[in-house]
């Protein structure tokens, strides 16, 4: 696509590409795992990098590379749940918010409002305590996105106010078009972007609240996860024994999804920009 | 009488970075324009075609994207000629508001938005002028504000708490301040009222009496330019194409396009058909070859298509044409 | 019927500012006139006079306070959906170029009302209309197709603004200061196209706009607002030729006319605005060279004088 070519010229957007591809591959790479992810002492422990287990094993007799397979699978989706499901309810709230306005939008940014004053920590913390037994993938998923609509409603809705009184919501509105189809055709080419780079940051902000909790022990710590397989490392002594292959990978491979993440989302967001676009148009004819 | 500005072929053009690669947008493409001192001089032309580019370029004030490619601009100061481009930062400084100031389109760029307006007079006025003038200075300012029907309570107030009318009128009262010897202004009456821009023309009209000094009217407006200027010069796609007495461009004009322009102005008390020159102005970026006039020109010959007409006296008028000859005759 | 738009005492009050300061802005202020079918009638007046709050009231995008707006003798509310009033009734705007949406392309808004008023069964149909449209304004589908509308020109896209409103054969056209932002070169082709408009194709056009050297030039009637109230309504060459209300003189001196014979040297004092909107008299009183004390205290009436409405005390018999 014309798109995907422009995006490539911006070498942040390239190297975040590759990098997240590269990681995803390993994450689908997991389905080949010869190893049970959550069995322990399946290979001999704390064996360093060699042919046979290429990251080494740990002290719990895993094989890391392949943990790591599972790891980044396993946040990924924790991750994408969060981002996705939160991306959902701040576009419903953001929008009925914006447009309509009057108590409704009063109720709805109160409860966003709610949840932003809320010590996020502490109030995860607590639930994920209570959860502790049920804090499956798709749960912890979910209770991460629960706590990420609230910013973004706000700012889609702020955007959405704006483009209320831009003269083009009139012209619409007298080609007879009803509110779903003016959302959609007029206000989304303005908001993508904004959506777009939030579920980004959504994403990696998921990812490294997982690692938060894991590291405090409130999930299931047999699933592996970056967060689960950094903890298990800390808890084990690794650094101190020196088992560097087991407590740097889960470190390593977060700050490349991290820093790939963050890169996919600046340069697609520039891309999106409404004004970069009304550029693009311009230097077209 | 010595011209106070004189400017030689001076060109500055946008150089824009698309992604698709480099726009240059020929604002000022070559103007030669010789004002007079103590005049009101006009600058007409339409949205696009320069004439807010040239003033900034008479000021001296060349920022990326714009880049000076050519020419000179020359001030009378002290007796001699001053290339205003090829000062140092200091002594344009200098010059400026003491010597030539500006009133720029949209005023809210002049006021430092969390100052309340009289720190920002006095500010202007501590950095320009020695102490004992502060004072006749600042109380000649609000006598100015007064007579453009804002009370000197205005002064304690912040920029945004005014409407855009009354900050254009605050503005043009600040850029006069120092009284200078030349004034650039830039539509400074597109965003008033009618009867506050018949205020702020008269205005101007009353200091340029006072003080003997240039104003530089920039506006598409012709109704103004019959009102209070001199002399003007007609801007077409970053060029002039025409220049004189305010009354001959009116009552003579040569030049297809200022015929066309002056014959499609609907005056009160007439319902004749107007009609208005076809086709629209080109864009900046992509001139075409030859007289940029050309391709809505119903005289238009060879020789339009090809080369670039100079400005030629005919008369007490300069017309940038090359039917200039021919094109010697009334309007109807 | 040849009355098409009825507007009898409309009026908008709006409420600013917090509990402790409540602040009523009469916007518009008991404005009544009529127009009829195949003419243009101007509203004019400068930035504030409530022209344009107006027109928001008439298209429906705003709630009028009071009094009652009727089309063809039938209230506005009257009408059940937002749509049937659009099919009679359209707008056209001051900025081109933020009547679209620059990330869209300009024909999308074509096709779009094609659709939703059901004006054509299929494509090939709907592509006549337009272009039908589009040749009227002077412009063709080949020229717009494909372009958004940042690649037109300020004149053309305008006018292709214009086609758009003209796709359900309105019978009234709201252009709300149509021409102000396009180029003066090109202004008195736009200008005309209204009055072919009328003339040829017999839609009346609701004029709104600050210069009336163009009201003069292309409108029947005009009535003249200020802060709210009209001062002065009758035929455009009553109005601006022999003007009665001392409002309307004072425009009439103040616009700078494009005749360097005629520089004007009586000269203008201006009077401070604020609480003009709240004044319980006539709203022009504190700046009237004419003014009476009675003329602060109370509303004058309207009067007519030669068959021009006129609101003044001065010409009370």
């Amino acid at each position: 696509m014309e798109a995907l070519r422009e995006l490539f010229r911006d070498y942040r957007f390239a190297v975040g590409f590759v990098i997240f591809l590269f990681l995803v591959a390993l994450a689908f790479l997991s389905f080949a795992s010869p190893y049970d992810p959550i069995r322990q002492l399946q290979v001999p422990r704390d064996q360093p990098p060699s042919r046979a287990h290429i990251l080494g094993t740990n002290s719990r007799g895993q094989d890391v590379f392949w943990q790591a397979t599972f790891a980044i699978r396993n946040s990924l989706i924790i991750a994408l749940i969060a981002g996705l499901v939160s991306r959902v309810v701040a576009i419903l709230v953001g929008f009925v918010a914006g447009y309509r306005g009057g108590t409704l939008d009063r109720v709805l940014m109160g409860l966003a409002d709610g949840l932003l004053v809320i010590p996020l920590f502490l109030i995860l913390v607590m639930v994920a305590m209570l959860l502790r037994g049920s804090m499956t993938l798709v749960n912890t998923g979910l209770l991460l996105a629960f706590f990420g609509w609230a910013w973004d409603a706000r700012a889609i809705r702020s955007q959405i106010l704006s483009l209320r009184e831009r003269e083009f919501t009139k012209t619409c509105v007298l080609s007879g078009h009803g509110i779903m189809s003016l959302i959609l055709r007029e206000y989304l080419p303005f908001t993508a972007p904004l959506i777009l780079s939030t579920l980004i940051n959504n994403i990696a902000w998921a990812i490294s609240m997982e690692i938060v909790l894991a590291i405090l022990g409130l999930v299931r710590l047999e699933i592996p996860t970056l967060g689960t397989m950094l903890q298990w490392a800390i808890t084990y002594q690794a650094m101190l024994l020196g088992q560097w292959w087991w407590i740097s990978t889960p470190i390593v491979l977060t700050i490349f999804l991290l820093v790939a993440l963050y890169w996919l989302s600046v340069s697609i967001s520039e891309y999106l920009d409404p004004r970069m676009r009304i550029q693009r148009i311009g230097a077209q004819s | 009488m010595l011209p106070i500005i004189r400017t030689e072929e001076i060109q500055a053009f946008y150089v824009l970075e698309t992604p698709r690669g480099k726009k240059i947008i020929k604002a000022v493409n070559g103007i030669n324009v010789t004002i007079p001192e103590t005049t009101i001089y006009g600058v007409a032309g339409e949205s696009g075609c320069g004439k807010s580019t040239f003033l900034k370029v008479l000021l001296g004030n060349l920022e990326p994207p714009l880049r000076h490619f050519g020419g000179r601009v020359l001030y009378r100061v002290d007796g001699e000629y001053l290339d205003v481009l090829a000062l140092p930062g200091t002594k344009q400084q200098k010059l400026r508001w003491t010597y030539i100031s500006y009133i720029p389109q949209g005023s809210m760029s002049v006021f430092n938005p969390v100052a309340k307006l009289r720190a920002t007079f006095l500010d202007f006025l501590k950095s320009h002028v020695p102490g004992k003038m502060r004072r006749e200075l600042f109380h000649l300012a609000e006598e100015r504000l007064a007579r453009l029907g804002l009370s000197p309570r205005i002064l304690d107030v912040y920029p945004h708490q005014l409407s855009g009318g009354m900050r254009q009128r605050v503005a043009i009262a600040l850029a006069v301040l120092l009284n200078p010897r030349v004034i650039l202004a830039d539509e400074p009456t597109t965003a008033l009222d009618v009867v506050a821009q018949r205020a702020v023309l008269q205005l101007l009209s009353d200091i340029q009496r006072e003080l003997r000094n240039t104003v530089v009217l920039v506006t598409h407006d012709m109704g103004v330019h019959a009102t209070v200027t001199t002399r003007m010069a007609i801007m077409y796609a970053g060029r002039i194409v025409e220049e004189g007495q305010t009354q001959d461009i009116f009552f003579t004009p040569l030049h297809p396009y200022t015929r066309y322009l002056i014959r499609s102005l609907p005056r009160i008390g007439d319902k004749r058909l107007r009609e208005s020159a076809p086709g629209s102005p080109p864009s900046l970026a992509q001139l075409p070859l030859g007289c940029s006039f050309h391709p809505r020109c119903p005289f238009a010959f060879e020789r339009c298509r090809q080369e670039v007409p100079e400005l030629e006296e005919v008369g007490e008028q300069k017309v940038a044409c090359f039917l200039k000859r021919a094109s010697h005759v009334t309007t109807s | 019927m040849s009355l098409l738009l009825e507007v009898q005492n409309l009026t908008k009050v709006f409420t600013l500012g917090s509990i402790f300061s409540r602040l009523r802005l009469i916007a518009v202020d008991r404005v009544s006139f009529t127009i009829e079918k195949g003419e243009i009638f101007t509203l004019a007046g400068e930035s504030g006079c409530g022209k344009t709050t107006t027109a928001r009231m008439i298209l429906g995008f705003e709630q009028p306070t009071l009094g009652v707006i009727r089309y063809r003798g039938k209230a506005l509310e009257e009408f059940t959906d937002r749509k049937s009033w659009f099919r009679e009734v359209q707008a056209v705007f001051q900025n081109p170029f933020e009547t679209f949406n620059p990330l869209r392309r300009v024909e999308s808004y074509f096709f779009g009302t094609v659709r939703n008023f059901k004006l054509a069964a299929q494509k090939k149909e709907a592509e006549r209309l337009i272009e039908e449209k589009l040749r009227a304004v002077g412009l063709s589908l080949e020229e717009i197709r494909g372009k958004y509308p940042s690649e037109f020109a300020g004149g053309q896209l305008q006018r292709a603004s214009i086609a758009r409103a003209l796709l359900t054969n309105p019978s009234l056209l709201v252009a709300d200061e149509p021409v102000s932002m396009v180029d003066a070169s090109l202004r008195m082709s736009i200008v005309n196209l209204f009055r072919k408009l009328c003339d040829e194709f017999g839609v009346s056009v609701l004029y709104i706009t600050h210069d009336l050297a163009t009201a003069y030039y292309v409108s029947n009637r005009i009535a003249v607002m200020f802060r709210g109230n009209i001062v002065e309504m009758g035929k455009v060459e009553n109005v601006l030729v022999n003007p009665k209300h001392p409002y309307t003189r004072l425009l009439l001196e103040s616009i700078p006319e494009p005749d360097p014979s005629k520089r004007r040297e009586e000269r203008v004092v201006l009077f401070e605005e604020r609480e003009e909107y709240l004044r319980a008299g006539c709203k022009f009183a504190g700046r009237c060279p004419e003014a009476w004390e009675l003329c602060g205290r109370e509303m004058p009436p309207e009067v007519e004088v030669n068959g021009v409405f006129v609101r003044c005390h001065k010409w009370v018999k």
